[in-house]
This record gives C-alpha cells, sequence and structure tokens, in this order.
C-alpha cells in the first residue's frame, strides 16, 4: 500500500492530471468495499459541502468573519427572533450520548427546564451522560454494544471512516449543497467546520462549532500596572524581561504557569508552523523545524530564569485557579471562552483586571501570524436508521438546538424560562438562577450548537476588547493544513508516540538531558507515529489539490 | 504482669503521635479549605489552607443544591447495604465451603476463585455479558458483577481455617449439620472477618463508579459516587469549554473536590465505629467453647 | 459409622478420604456445604470468567465496532513486544520489578507493624481513635493524594514556601527522579498503612485470650508473649496476604505514577501498565492491551505457585492445599 502511495506521488509530481486519475484508481482498488466506501480526499471532495446561508435574523454588534473572527455583542437582543417556526418532532423519544463537564441536572419530572425543552422539541430527549474524562471507554463499549442511541458525540478513535461507515448514517442527502436549507440554523456553521464531519465520501455529522481563535493570552493588568511592565512585550527579550519583573517568588508569584502554554505561545512567536507545514504537498510536521527548536530552547531559557511556577510539570497544577490568585501573571495559552470564567470567578475581587496580550514574533518587529484553531469541538453522529423521516426528524431536533445567539430557542437552551431559571435587569442582563443553574446543565451543546459568540453579560465593553483583540492577532494567520484529514495513526500509535516525545522534552527544558537529546526525540517520534502519519496525510492532500 | 519499660512506651508514644500528624494535618487542611471563603483560597495561590479564614458552606452548597445529590445519596446507601449483605452471604458460604477439607468439589473451585484474582476481564466482554442478560440500567449491574470478590473469599477462608478444631468437634458430638455449625458457631466467633469483609465490601460499593458509568444510563439512577464524579471533573479537563451564561462563579474547583470528599467520607465515618467494635477486641472463643 | 468428615479433617485424613470415598458419597456428604456456597460460585464464574472469554482479542486485530466474532485473528502479534526487544518494554519491566521489590520490602509489612503497635496500646477507646484516624488516607483517591503532596512538598508547596520566605535553601523532592521511587513508597504507605492494619486487627483479635492469661500466668513478658503467641497466630494471614502480593507482581500503582510521570520522565517512572496504557490503551490498540493482560497474569500465577510451595516448604499453608 505504501509503496502504491509512493508511486502515486511521484507520478503526480512529474505528470500531473493524467497521473492522479491512474493513481487514485489504484487507491480505490484497495478498499473493502470499492469505491463510496473509501476514505479518501478524492472521494472526500466530490461531496458538495452544505452551504453557508449566515443567519441574519440578529444582528450583532460587531460581525463574524470569513477569516474566523468571532461575532460581538455588547448586550443581549431585547427582541429574541424565532428561528424555528415548527416543533421539529412529533412525539416519541429520542437518546443522545455525549459529555459533560458539569454535574448532570434534576430528569425532567424535577426539572422544569427539562420538561419544557422536551415540549418545544416536540420529543422526550434523553440524555446519556458521561463525566468527559471517561467518554472514550464509554464511547467504546457502546459501540461494541451495538445498541447505538440515536445521537452520539463523535470522540477521536481508531478507524473512524470505517467506524462510520459501518454504524452511523450518511447525511448527505439531507445535507449537501442546498438541502441544507431545510435546516437554516445548521446552515449557519461555515464550511471550515462541515468539511471535518466528511468520511468516506459523505457527511457524516453535524459539526459543534467553535472559535477558529480558539486561544487568548490572558493577563493580570492590574499585576502589569503595579510592576510598571507594559502589556505588549515584543519579542523574545522582552517577554523575558517582563516575566522576570513580574516574578517574586518570596510573594509566591510567578510570570508563567503551564510550561504546556508557554510552549504553545512561544511556538507562534518563534513562526513555527500550525502542527505541520506544507508545500507542494509534502509535509513537515512542527517537531521537525528550527522554529521548534528554538521554542524549546527559549522555554529552558524562561525556565532558568525561574519565572515558570516551580511545579509547572506537575499534573495537578491548575493554571486557572494559581491565575485567579495572581500567583501566575500570564496565563500564556488559555481557551478563548475561559474570558468569561475569569470575569465571573473575580466579580467580587476589586483588585482583579483582566488583560489579553498579543505575541509578538521573535524580533518584536511585528505581530506573529496567529496559529487557527479547528473550528469545531467534535461532531454528532446519528445512528443508522431505516426510516428516513426519522433522521429529517433527529437533524430538526439539531436544527432547533443550533439555533443562533439571541434567537429564543437559544436563549430557552442557555437561560431557561424568565422568572423561573433566569432573571432579566432593568439593562437587559440576563442571570441564571440557582435552579437554572442546576437545571440547565444538560450537556445538549454537544450535540449541535450555535457558533461561537462574544458577549459578557453585564459588561458591554468587552465586546469591543475582544473584537478588537481578535481583530488585532488575527491580522495573519496560519491554518493547520491536515485539518479535515484523518490519520489514522494520529488516532492510535501517536496518543503513545507524542507523550513520549513531550516527556522527553520536559527533560531537556529541565535540563536533565542534553539539548542534543532533542534529535534523537524526534526521530524516534518519527518512526514510531511521525512518519505513518505524515504518508497518510500527503496520501490524502495530494488528491485533494486537484478539487 | 511485668513493668512497662519506659524507653519502649515512649519510642511507641512518638511512632504513633508521628504517624497520627501526618494524616491529621492534611485532613485538618482538607476541611479547612472546603471551607474556606474565596479571599483566603486567593491568598494561599489556590492551594489548600490551613485556616478557612471566614468559613463559608457555598462550595457544600453548590454540590447539594438541585437535588441530584440527595437522591443519589439514598440509591448509593440502598446499593451499598444491599450489595454489602448479598456480598456477604455469598462470600461467607464459599469461603466455608473451600475451608473445609476435602469437601466435595472445594479444590476445583478454590483454584477458580484464585484464578480470578490473576486473571482480570476486559472492559468490553463485561459489558457485553451485563448487556446480554440484560442487566443494563439496573441497579442489579452494580452489585451482581462484584457480588463475590475473590480476595475477601480467600481470607475470610483462612479466618475459618484459623479456627480451633475442637470448635467444630464439640459440634460434631452434639450432631450439628454444616449449617448448624456455620451459623451457630462459626459466625459468632468470625464476627472480626465479617466486620472487616463487609467493610471492604461496602467501601467497595460505595466508592465505585465505573461500573455505573458504563452500565447505567439514566442519570436518575446514578450513585453517588459517579454524581460526584462529574464535579471533579468539572473544569479539569479542558479550557473551560462553558460560555458567558453562568452568572454565578463557581467554588474553586480545588474546594469543590474538598468538599466532595468530605461528604462522600461522613457515611463510612458514621458506619465505622459500629463496625470496629467487633474487630478491636479480642472474641472470646474459650466462652463459646464452653 | 456415618462420620461427618467435612467437620473432622483430621479423621478425614486418617481414614484417605480422597482415595476411598467415591465422588457419590462425598456429594451427598457434602451437598449442604455445596448449597451455601454455590451461589457466590456461580456469580464469580458467569461474572468473572465468562467475559474472560473475551481475553481471545490478544490474538485479534479487534475493534469495538467489528466485535469478536468478525475480527481478523494475527496469531500472535500482539506480543510481539515479548521477542522484538523493545527498549521501551524492558526499561518498563525493570521499573517495576524495582519497585516491586521495593514496595514488598518496604510497604508491605508496615501494616502488621501499626497493627501490633495499635493492639499493645492499653486504652480501648484511644486505640479504636487512633484507628479510624490513620485509615482515613485510603478513602482518598490518588489524584487527591498527589495533590496533597504537591501541596505539601512541592516545590512551590508549604515547606518551599516557608523555607523560600525565611531564606532558606528550598528543598526539592518533587519531580525529582532520584526521589520518585522513594515519593511512590511514601504515598503508598501514607494512603494505605492505615487500612492494611484492619486485617490483622481482625486477625489480632482472633488468637484465643485463654494464651495470653496463661502465659501471663507462667511470667512471659511483653516481647515473649508477641514472639510466641502473637507473631505465630498472624503467620498464617500475613504469608497468605504476601502470597497474594506476589500475585501482582507485576502491577505497580498505575493511577499513581501516570499522574505523576510528567514531573520525572519516562526513564524512572514507566512501569508496565503505564507502558501499556501509552502504547495500547490510550491509542486504541485493544488486542495488545489484552495480550499484556495475558502475559500479566501467567506471570502472576507462577509467583504464586511459587511462593506457595515455597510456604508448604516451611510449613505453612499458604493460599491452596498441595
Amino acid at each position: 500500500m505504501s509503496e502504491i502511495a509512493f508511486n502515486r506521488r511521484t507520478l503526480l509530481r512529474s505528470a500531473g492530471g493524467a497521473a492522479l486519475l491512474l493513481g487514485s484508481g489504484a487507491l480505490a482498488a484497495c478498499g473493502p468495499g470499492g469505491g463510496n466506501n473509501v476514505n479518501s480526499v478524492e472521494t472526500n471532495s466530490k461531496i458538495v459541502l452544505p452551504r453557508y446561508i449566515p443567519y441574519t435574523g440578529v444582528t450583532p454588534d460587531f460581525p463574524a468573519t470569513e477569516a474566523g473572527i468571532d461575532p460581538a455583542f455588547r448586550n443581549y437582543p431585547k427582541q429574541l427572533a424565532r428561528s424555528v417556526t415548527e416543533i421539529p418532532a412529533k412525539g416519541g423519544s429520542l437518546v443522545g450520548l455525549s459529555n459533560i463537564y458539569l454535574p448532570a441536572p434534576p430528569t425532567p419530572d424535577a426539572n422544569s427546564w427539562w420538561a419544557g425543552l422536551n415540549k418545544r422539541l416536540g420529543a422526550d430527549l434523553n440524555m446519556q451522560m458521561v463525566p468527559a474524562a471517561d467518554y472514550t471507554q464509554k464511547f467504546a463499549t457502546t459501540i461494541a454494544g451495538n445498541e447505538l442511541p440515536d445521537m452520539i458525540q463523535i470522540p477521536s478513535t481508531p478507524n473512524l471512516p470505517d467506524l462510520l461507515a459501518k454504524r452511523f448514517a450518511r447525511l448527505d442527502d439531507h445535507l449537501s449543497g442546498d438541502a441544507i436549507k431545510d435546516y437554516p440554523n445548521l446552515a449557519n456553521i461555515q464550511s471550515a467546520q462541515w468539511k471535518q464531519t466528511i468520511f468516506n465520501g459523505g457527511i457524516y455529522g453535524i459539526p459543534i462549532p467553535r472559535s477558529r481563535v480558539q486561544f487568548y493570552s490572558f493577563i493580570r493588568q492590574d499585576l502589569f500596572e503595579k510592576y510598571g511592565v507594559s502589556p505588549e512585550p515584543k519579542g523574545r527579550d522582552e517577554l523575558l524581561e517582563t516575566a522576570k519583573a513580574l516574578t517574586d517568588p518570596k510573594e509566591r508569584r510567578w510570570a508563567f504557569g503551564s510550561w504546556e502554554h508557554l510552549r504553545l505561545y512561544l511556538l507562534a512567536q518563534n513562526e513555527a508552523p500550525n502542527g505541520w507545514h506544507e508545500e507542494g504537498g509534502k509535509l513537515t510536521n512542527v517537531y521537525e523545524t528550527e522554529q521548534y527548536k528554538q521554542t524549546i530552547n527559549d522555554i529552558a531559557d524562561f525556565w532558568k530564569a525561574g519565572v515558570v511556577h516551580p511545579d509547572s510539570f506537575s499534573a495537578t497544577l491548575q493554571p486557572k485557579a494559581l491565575f485567579n490568585s495572581g500567583t501566575i501573571a500570564i496565563n500564556a495559552v488559555d481557551g478563548m471562552t475561559a474570558w468569561s470564567q475569569y470575569v465571573t470567578d473575580n466579580a467580587s475581587n476589586p483588585n482583579f483586571k483582566l488583560g489579553v496580550m498579543p505575541i509578538y514574533t521573535r524580533d518584536g518587529r511585528s505581530l506573529a501570524p496567529w496559529q487557527l484553531g479547528s473550528g469545531m469541538y467534535s461532531f454528532t453522529g446519528l445512528k443508522k436508521q431505516d426510516d428516513p423521516n426519522k433522521i429529517k426528524t433527529i437533524l430538526r431536533v439539531l436544527n432547533w438546538l443550533a439555533a443562533p445567539f439571541g434567537t429564543e430557542e437559544y436563549t430557552y437552551a442557555k437561560f431557561g424560562q424568565e422568572g423561573v431559571d433566569h432573571t432579566v435587569s432593568a439593562d437587559g442582563v440576563l442571570s441564571l438562577t440557582k435552579q437554572g443553574i442546576t437545571n440547565t446543565t444538560l450537556p445538549i451543546r454537544y450535540l449541535a450548537d450555535a457558533p461561537i459568540t462574544l458577549y459578557q453579560p453585564g459588561r458591554p465593553g468587552d465586546a469591543d476588547t475582544q473584537y478588537t483583540y481578535q481583530k488585532k492577532i488575527m491580522a495573519k494567520t496560519i491554518a493547520n493544513p491536515t485539518v479535515g484529514l484523518y490519520s489514522n495513526t494520529a488516532a492510535t500509535k501517536n496518543v503513545g508516540a507524542d507523550k513520549a516525545m513531550v516527556d522527553g522534552v520536559k527533560e531537556i527544558i529541565q535540563g536533565r538531558k542534553p539539548m542534543s537529546s532533542l534529535d534523537e526525540l524526534i526521530k524516534k517520534w518519527r518512526t514510531d507515529a511521525g512518519d505513518a502519519m505524515r504518508g497518510e496525510y500527503e496520501q490524502q492532500l495530494q488528491t485533494a489539490g486537484t478539487k | 504482669m511485668e513493668k512497662p519499660n519506659v524507653l519502649v512506651q515512649v519510642l511507641k508514644s512518638v511512632a504513633l503521635g508521628v504517624s497520627v500528624l501526618l494524616v491529621i494535618i492534611p485532613f485538618w487542611s482538607i476541611i479547612a479549605t472546603s471551607l474556606a471563603d474565596r479571599q483566603t483560597l486567593d491568598q494561599s495561590a489556590g492551594g489548600m489552607v490551613l485556616w478557612p479564614g471566614d468559613a463559608t458552606l457555598s462550595a457544600y452548597a453548590s454540590i447539594l443544591s438541585g437535588g441530584v445529590v440527595t437522591r443519589a445519596l439514598i440509591i448509593s446507601i440502598g446499593i451499598t447495604v444491599a450489595g454489602t449483605a448479598l456480598s456477604l452471604a455469598a462470600t461467607a458460604g464459599l469461603a466455608y465451603w473451600l475451608s473445609r477439607r476435602g469437601a466435595f468439589g472445594a479444590k476445583p473451585i478454590l483454584l477458580l476463585v484464585l484464578g480470578s484474582l490473576l486473571f482480570s476481564p476486559g472492559l468490553i466482554p463485561s459489558y457485553l455479558l451485563v448487556k446480554e442478560l440484560n442487566l443494563l440500567d439496573s441497579w442489579w449491574s452494580l452489585i451482581l458483577p462484584v457480588l463475590v470478590n475473590a480476595f475477601n473469599v480467600i481470607v475470610m477462608r483462612a479466618f475459618f481455617q484459623e479456627l480451633p478444631q475442637e470448635l467444630f468437634d464439640s459440634a460434631y458430638i452434639d450432631g450439628a449439620s454444616s449449617f448448624t455449625i456455620l451459623t451457630r458457631i462459626v459466625l459468632p466467633v468470625s464476627k472480626a472477618v465479617f466486620a472487616v469483609i463487609g467493610l471492604f465490601y461496602a467501601v467497595a460499593y460505595w466508592n465505585a463508579f465505573f461500573n455505573a458509568l458504563l452500565y447505567i444510563q439514566s442519570t436518575d439512577k446514578w450513585p453517588m459516587a459517579l454524581v460526584l464524579r462529574t464535579f471533579v471533573v468539572n473544569q479539569t479537563t479542558i479550557a473551560g469549554d462553558q460560555v458567558g451564561a453562568s452568572a454565578e462563579a463557581l467554588p474553586p474547583q480545588l474546594q469543590l473536590q474538598m468538599a466532595i470528599l468530605v461528604v462522600s467520607l461522613i457515611p463510612i465515618l458514621l458506619v465505622y465505629p459500629f463496625l470496629q467494635r467487633h474487630f478491636a477486641r479480642g472474641v472470646m472463643i474459650g466462652a463459646v467453647k464452653g | 459409622m456415618a462420620i461427618d468428615v467435612e467437620a473432622r479433617p483430621a479423621v478425614a485424613d486418617l481414614i484417605g478420604a480422597r482415595g476411598r470415598r467415591r465422588t457419590g458419597q462425598r456429594f451427598s456428604r457434602d451437598k449442604l456445604l455445596v448449597v451455601l456456597g454455590l451461589p457466590g460460585a456461580i456469580v464469580l464464574i458467569l461474572f468473572h470468567y465468562v467475559p474472560l472469554l473475551g481475553n481471545i482479542i490478544a490474538f485479534q486485530d479487534f475493534q469495538p465496532y467489528t466485535g469478536i466474532t468478525e475480527s481478523p485473528f494475527i496469531g500472535l502479534d500482539n506480543f510481539r513486544f515479548l521477542w522484538n526487544g523493545d527498549t521501551s518494554f524492558l526499561r518498563a519491566l525493570t521499573n517495576t520489578l524495582i519497585l516491586t521489590l521495593i514496595q514488598t520490602v518496604f510497604v508491605f509489612p508496615v501494616p502488621l507493624a501499626l497493627a501490633l503497635l495499635l493492639s499493645s496500646l492499653a486504652g480501648e477507646r484511644l486505640k479504636r481513635l487512633l484507628q479510624s484516624i490513620l485509615y482515613l488516607p485510603h478513602f482518598l483517591s490518588w489524584v487527591i493524594v498527589v495533590a496533597i503532596f504537591q501541596q505539601m512538598l512541592g516545590n512551590a508547596g508549604m515547606l518551599n514556601t516557608f523555607l523560600v520566605q525565611n531564606d532558606l535553601p528550598s528543598f526539592h523532592i518533587i519531580g525529582v527522579p532520584e526521589l520518585f521511587m522513594t515519593l511512590l513508597t511514601s504515598q503508598a504507605i501514607w494512603k494505605d498503612a492505615g487500612w492494611g492494619t484492619i486485617i490483622f486487627l481482625a486477625a489480632i483479635s482472633q488468637i484465643d485470650q485463654e494464651q495470653y492469661e496463661a502465659s501471663a500466668v507462667d511470667g512471659a513478658n511483653a516481647w515473649q508473649r508477641l514472639w510466641y503467641i502473637t507473631l505465630p497466630s498472624l503467620k498464617g494471614i500475613f504469608i497468605l496476604l504476601l502470597i497474594l502480593r506476589l500475585g501482582n507482581s507485576l502491577s505497580v500503582g498505575f493511577e499513581q505514577i501516570i499522574l505523576q510521570q510528567g514531573l520525572v520522565g519516562l526513564e524512572t517512572s514507566e512501569v508496565l501498565d503505564t507502558w501499556v496504557y501509552n502504547k495500547g490503551i490510550i491509542g486504541g490498540d485493544w488486542g495488545m492491551s489484552a495480550a499484556v493482560g495475558l502475559v500479566k497474569s501467567i506471570v502472576g500465577i507462577l509467583m504464586v505457585m511459587g511462593a506457595n510451595k515455597l510456604a508448604h516448604k516451611f510449613g505453612e499453608q499458604g493460599v491452596y492445599q498441595k
């Protein structure tokens, strides 16, 4: 197989398009079920993506952009638009399986919000909820048991294309191209996300969209002010100086917390590729670049300078808590949604001032290109059903759950009933009540969800701050060329190989191993998984190039 | 009685004193952290504290709100009580059989019991079995697969074997049956081992969450340990995949964890003294021998 | 004469029950025993041995969605780590054996010592109170134990904060590869030593009090009573537990280690359980995980058989009789 792939690549370079047809023919012949069952980009690129039709019922103060900047609202809309006109289902019950990060809510008999949701959906929605840390095991047993729930959150898993083909419904007839018009809230999800749900030449799920910005570099603005350092350190040297100024072990304060977050920050600063670098269909992994070595060198310098929390390598380190307490002044890279969490966590702390920091290139001359995220949390697969109408019903339900920010449906899904689950203040801020907090934790957002929106209750200025920051850092971006491709090695062997690599790097940073051993680690990673991944991705990329 | 050696007494007291302190200080810190107010916690750099400051019950309130935990508590107590009773009965019966030397079938069964300690079945086959037996989403799925623990059988059997032979001889002469010997003679002098094995089972049932996670599909049937796990996992795994909705800050994660710990420990702490009575004091075997 | 041999094993041995009595006779003699024991045996076989058949996936390229019946057999391919000279496997094996040795020598006897110490106390109330305190850490999950050690002894923990704030040199304990085994051992002792006393205390409580009374009359001192009465009475259960522990030689605190692996690197911290986790389980390699499990079981059986034989040589009962 690998030999064929190799031939195909050489042919491709020399003879172009004509050879490609031959090559992909040979490839398809390798697959077990012929054409349609093969997960090649050749077949995948034939599929017409669902058309992107942005929702216009609610107008944000700042619009979303194609490049991936999230729309922002200063205030919650006063007039709630309706995005769904009909009740999606006509009775019966539906079962969903997903992970959960919050305590499970009471069941509908003791939960007016859930009962109300069922009424709005027109069906009894039962959820099997699994603490996120245990999800893959539950998923594996559920798949093995072969009695699938109707809607399932699909995690990264071995042989995904094959698994999807065997157990899950193809949705292209319902969603491809203009067919998506039947589900306008799903049409509000961008192509970047839909692309990642395509396997075996078909659409196999509903993406759960997330921000492509994905990270912010959070800082404690109050500490920066206190020590008189600029919140925009330009380049590596200024960053280190800033970090030194902020660090004081006697006061139990360090500039950085998790070394992993620092690594991501410095990778961007060193303009490393976003995961992989692609040139003419050839891939180079970030590990194999000079920028990566430079980054490891830099972290080692920062570690030696003592500006990183001394327990940084501990698995029990809690960067968020350390940031809240001011033990670390910079949370170099944290999910952008943490903005809201930091604001609410510190509502009663008058000293706390949240800021965000851009990333400059190493020499400090310009802003570093921003490493784009995949923009997707996971996707929801639908169990194979005998009756296509059942699929339609489920899709209508998911369409309801994906209702965009500021609509009537979104408001109910996130905030419940006014006066019961939430209250509305004079200036239009929605606050969940105690009952609302408990009742609304049902993890429907992992079955279908609206695109991310920037909105901070009661702090209209935050919309401006976040949007400005996003616009600034996203001026230049780099994407990961392998997003939307599937590598079985990445889902299997690489998990362990990457861990071994990372563990070795940690030792280098702490000075227990020489910098020169990095090459050894990379070589090991390449033989264990890296080269195989590269092969799998390149094979798909080269066929994709001709789309 | 000889005079107690002073040096030995001092060494003993020091050794025990140090061990106890090594346990008490962290536990005190656990309780203090679970009660501490936000400011105190923040000052401790997100870590644990030795003094709660303006003590607050907010972490406990956050766990107990909504009635999910209360319901799960009742379920857990039910499963623990029923499970422990059934397990003890099954284990005692099996251990008694295996403890009688030369009893019919005892040898192969003993080897099977021992083997089950050494071979562990996989996740998926166990799941498929529970599914085939139609036990999914039933409370039996939390009891039957763990009803008999081979380690406990072997320990109990060893205790039965240590019982003095005269006990059985005298009973035999009185013409007692196996069952009578078990209930009238073995049980009364084996209170200690019953207390210990009972405690082992109870603790195992109380803390088990993984089988519930696999086998129980409806959240309203979740036992306490699984409910509490959702609190612990909360915020830990990913960079807060929860957007701008909640109006109220959750207690810091470490504090929640500590409060959960205290909540889940209390029932065991309540049971323990009752069991302890049975194994802290010597049994008057002589009295039984008569 | 209908001798109830079940209740009189000594007599049974004399007349050679196994040899002369026919199976049917033995059954009718012991049927009440069997009835009492069978429910437990059936449940154990059903829920343990039936799913054990699933270990056949050790010889398959198993995927949950194809199932056991459809996954292809691949011979011994999942066991290739045994002979392909994978250095990471050998390293994990070595670390496991070292750790098992350390834990058997330093962790395993602690509960016995503690139990003896506790039982030598005079006050019944004090004894119970101390015991209740000492067994508490058992109820903490490893995540919490690791976090507590981190909070107390970490580089930025309570101890080091105190030292740094008083201009004293800080004291690195956690995250130092040379101290890793020591750290694991102390954590294991802290967590489970108190809990482990329970079995021994129960065994001590079963010792016939008359023996103590008689020996006191004969003028034996505390040491002599310990040496000639208490310890011999505990020997059986101690050896039993030791043999069972040896059967699990190749399992050494998976959760405890995986949580702290990142601190010290794989060289020092990789053990068999973490190795198979990193190599197989997180990558969804079910077949190989099952293969490692089987190898561990076989080693465990050999250990138990060997240890049991050794016990017999020394005139002990062990786990099972010859």
